[in-house]
């Protein structure tokens, strides 16, 4: 058995291909099951690859051997994840209600101003009330684009923030039947 | 051709989630969750981190898996999960103290070990990682780079300067060295 690495120093032969020792994976599965061919245990002796992943290994090996491993049970793991999957679906939804805040402050000023720079104007002598008369005389132009595009950008938030509150609403927080 | 989701299933995704139910998550959870765990706690050398970046791992598995992965790639992929917490963490830079691992019962030649520890924290979390994964688990160069999310390429090439610099520092002159300077 003889290694491939003709340059120990270099990863790489100077025609650009790798020039590791094929017998690695070997040498490191050897030291993580403690089983050495005839073959096996010489080669990492003598290949400077082998015996450096044998010696990196072994480190490895010792040194995650006496850390205390215990991960959490699976019970207590899953409803873990169920309670951040809610906690998640509770602020994107607080995200989208956040945005409708915020669409409220820039609307409700511009709804005063209007209003205000509207209400001097006297009203027409043949004038009837008339929701759809009124306003469609009213907005017009940019105003109408702008609150047009603010009753959308309202349903939107409204809609996203609703979707995902009754996702976790849909997301219970205990253990599943076929447990 | 690679499935993109739409925002129905980005909105109504729960249906998905709790279509693992709790007994197949048990059987994975079992068979994953202590070598994925001892990963995480290589990289970070902290207990409680590690439980919560393990406990986060399977939260956006459940939240965001396929379900038409197989064994090998449900392992890679918590993996690669885990991988990408761990970077998280390293750049927000939140572990500025790390305190010693709690070690399990008598230990014996604990003055040596000690030396191995602190010769593998001088690594970076990135050549801890590769050492880790392919030593120590076993995965082979496609694996890894799918755990990591680096080109397969690639990683011949770290993994080698990781496994000289751990060699190197592992060397008995080295570590001689770096237990003087220590001290």
């Amino acid at each position: 058995m003889k290694p491939r690495n003709a340059n120990p120093g270099s990863p790489a032969t100077a025609s650009g291909r790798w020039a590791g020792c094929e017998h690695e994976s070997d040498v490191a599965r050897a030291v993580r099951t403690g089983f050495w061919s005839a073959a096996l245990q010489p080669h990492a002796e003598t290949c400077p690859s082998c015996s450096e992943t044998r010696a990196v290994t072994s480190a490895l090996l010792e040194d995650s051997a006496h850390i205390a491993n215990h991960p959490p049970d699976a019970p207590h793991a899953w409803l873990e994840a169920r309670r951040r999957a809610r906690l998640r679906l509770r602020r994107r939804a607080l995200f989208w209600f956040r945005a409708l805040r915020a669409v409220t402050c820039i609307y409700l000023p511009a709804l005063l101003i209007w209003v205000l720079v509207h209400r001097t104007e006297p009203a027409p002598v043949a004038w009837k009330p008339s929701f759809h008369a009124d306003f469609a005389s009213l907005l017009t132009g940019p105003a109408e684009t702008f609150a047009i595009s603010g009753a959308l950008l309202a349903a939107l938030c409204i809609t996203m923030g609703s979707l995902y509150l009754v996702r976790e609403a849909h997301s219970p927080l205990e253990h599943s039947p076929t447990r | 051709m690679e499935r993109t989701p739409g925002i129905v299933s980005l909105v109504f995704g729960q249906a998905q989630t709790s279509a693992l139910d709790e007994a197949t998550f048990r059987v994975l959870y079992d068979a994953t969750s202590q070598p994925i765990r001892a990963y995480l706690l290589h990289v970070c050398r902290r207990p409680d981190v590690a439980d919560d970046l393990l406990q986060e791992t399977y939260c956006r598995y459940l939240l965001h898996r396929r379900t038409d992965m197989d064994e090998s790639e449900t392992r890679s992929y918590l993996y690669r999960i885990a991988t990408n917490l761990l970077h998280d963490r390293v750049r927000s830079r939140v572990d500025t103290m790390v305190p010693e691992i709690p070690e399990r019962g008598h230990i014996p030649n604990v003055e040596a070990r000690l030396d191995v520890r602190s010769t593998l924290r001088q690594l970076k979390p990135r050549e801890r990682e590769l050492l880790w994964l392919a030593y120590v688990e076993g995965m082979d160069h496609e694996e890894i780079a799918t755990a990591t999310g680096l080109r397969p390429l690639s990683i011949r090439i770290l993994l080698f300067r990781a496994r000289r610099k751990a060699a190197h520092l592992l060397a008995p002159g080295t570590r001689a060295r770096g237990s003087h300077e220590a001290a």
